[in-house]
């Protein structure tokens, strides 16, 4: 018998296939009449001045790619940090599995924002890394360099946490069948185990990098010109500061957005291939 | 099996074992320490006594931390079931704003939504000091409880509806067809159900709301960060690692014991927080 489209009978109006144009205009609409309701009761005690706060974008550009930089270069050290600790979690050592819980849940019980400013203000006044920083060739300033570091150290608790899940979801006979072909316990988790656990861990990973991008916007407080600290200097010279920070909200769902939707898919797509 | 051996089929074994391990751990934490310890003071001079001295100084920023989540914890959760239901309501319209308003709030940085809100709405609306009772609330703490409640609201609202969802659908089906409207199924059959899956990780989502609690010191609620920065701004003092780490310190008191009683609560009910782990990360 021929494929035939299910009837559309029985479906309510506003969830048949075509409708969610007529969604997305509602909502639009929506959020227009809100948003343009609020303009109006605001413009009564506060003078808006979007022409002016447009002006400025440039210097948003600016932040937006530091903002890029420290989150990324950050993701990447966190997730060789956070493997390593998640490795060290399921290890058959009992102290190391006992520090990398420590590590765990100390850096998942204290602010982010406290934490930023003990490495700021307190290691970074007692460690000198301008030489190490200099080796590098420049890629990084000083400020930039503890900002990364606070990142990736803070977020690769989050990490671990991640992978330890991922491997831990590999079915244990992968890791039996591994070992009866004669492999040793890492091979088994380098070419076995952690393959197919990245995989599973990709959607999650991607989130992670979201909240990397909202941490990001901490570092404002060691004076890291990124997104916010341009907004808030700029709030803080123009005094229009209703515009600035709309702005910065944007950009902020301009870079984590995307993000989310392909954390979305991603985790439909693998979900639908783990069905067979 | 131990690594040492140790016996396994006697009544003390356990904790013995438990008990060697955790004098390991601090041997070698205190070894790890003291290396760094020693490798800092080379360069940087630690003076402990006078940092210490104004340590009683932090409980007042407690206390405002604690009664600031307090209001939080209470809002987000009602607000949150709305949203929740929202998000889980026959019509697709109110689906679709409730959608937005999770995935918008979500995807910001929390001190984005405090700005906009602090230094942009409040100008708006006008709403300064709310007096309570003969008790007035300043602004700040107006304002932070407000963004705060909030922002949690959509972590919440995610937990309640996976809470809500792993009930099965015959359940609904069943109450309806006995004759209960929807919100009497819901209030009456779905939620004491849901309730076991939403408790254990909304605990992370408290945990959260302490933690977030710490940017609320950006427009100035004198809560324990504000007090801690205001210490140590006045006269420069030079000991700001000091306060800093009493500071995490203080963090650790509030939030280790939420996360035991997190998973205390989730080896109680059988069920586990990953949900609620995910949802506060915003994945």
């Amino acid at each position: 018998m021929a494929y035939s489209a299910p009837s559309q009978l029985h479906v309510p109006l506003m969830e048949r296939r075509g409708a969610w144009v007529i969604r997305v205009f509602f909502i639009i609409g929506l959020l227009a009449l809100m948003l343009g309701f609020l303009h109006f009761q605001l413009s009564k005690s506060y003078t808006f001045q979007w022409k002016l706060a447009f002006n400025f974008l440039p210097y948003f550009n600016e932040g937006l790619l530091l903002t890029i930089k420290a989150s990324l270069v950050a993701g990447v050290v966190g997730v060789v940090l956070g493997l390593v600790i998640a490795l060290a979690r399921l290890s058959p050592f009992m102290q190391l599995r006992d520090l990398g819980t420590l590590y765990v849940h100390t850096f998942r019980n204290v602010p982010f924002y406290v934490f930023v400013l003990i490495v700021y203000f307190g290691f970074g006044r007692a460690i000198d890394v301008r030489p190490l920083v200099e080796a590098m060739g420049g890629i990084v300033d000083e400020r930039l360099f503890w900002a990364i570091a606070a990142l990736a150290v803070f977020d690769a608790a989050f990490i671990s946490e991640i992978f330890r899940a991922g491997i831990l979801s590999v079915h244990a006979t992968q890791k039996e069948a591994a070992r009866s072909m004669g492999m040793s316990a890492t091979q088994a988790m380098r070419y076995v185990i952690l393959p197919q656990a990245f995989r599973n861990v990709i959607p999650a990973l991607t989130g992670e990098l979201i909240a990397l991008v909202k941490e990001s916007a901490l570092l404002f407080v060691i004076s890291l010109r990124e997104l916010t600290l341009v907004a808030r200097e700029l709030a803080a010279h123009e005094g229009n500061t209703f515009e600035f920070y709309t702005i910065l909200a944007v950009y902020y769902l301009i870079l984590t957005l995307p993000l989310a939707g392909f954390s979305h898919l991603l985790e439909k797509k693998l979900s639908l291939d783990d069905r067979h | 099996m131990s690594a040492l051996g140790l016996q396994q089929d006697v009544w003390w074994g356990r904790s013995l074992q438990l008990s060697w391990r955790v004098s390991v751990l601090c041997a070698i934490l205190f070894a790890l320490g003291w290396f760094a310890y020693q490798g800092l003071a080379d360069s940087y001079d630690f003076q402990w006594d006078k940092a210490l001295r104004f340590a009683p100084r932090y409980h007042s920023g407690l206390l405002m931390t604690l009664q600031v989540s307090a209001v939080a914890a209470v809002g987000a959760t009602v607000f949150g079931l709305l949203i929740a239901l929202g998000r889980l309501s026959p019509w697709v319209l109110v689906r679709d704003l409730a959608g937005l308003y999770v995935h918008t709030i979500r995807n910001l940085p929390f001190i984005v939504v405090m700005l906009v809100f602090f230094f942009g709405l409040r100008k708006g609306v006008g709403l300064d000091s709310v007096t309570v009772f003969g008790h007035t609330f300043e602004a700040p703490f107006v304002w932070g409880s407000i963004t705060l409640t909030l922002y949690e609201a959509s972590y919440m609202a995610e937990i309640i509806r996976a809470g809500i969802q792993s009930v099965r659908s015959e359940q609904m089906e069943a109450a309806r067809s006995m004759g209960m409207t929807y919100l009497q199924a819901m209030r009456y059959v779905i939620l004491p159900q849901a309730i076991t899956v939403i408790i254990p990780p909304s605990t992370g989502i408290f945990i959260g709301m302490v933690k977030e609690s710490a940017l609320l010191s950006i427009i100035g609620l004198p809560e324990l960060t504000r007090t801690a920065v205001d210490l140590f701004a006045p006269v420069r003092r030079p000991y700001t690692f000091e306060f800093y780490l009493i500071l995490a310190g203080y963090y650790l008191m509030i939030c280790v014991p939420l996360s035991f009683l997190s998973q205390w609560l989730e080896g109680r009910l059988g069920t586990h927080s990953r949900i609620g782990e995910e949802a506060a990360r915003g994945i």
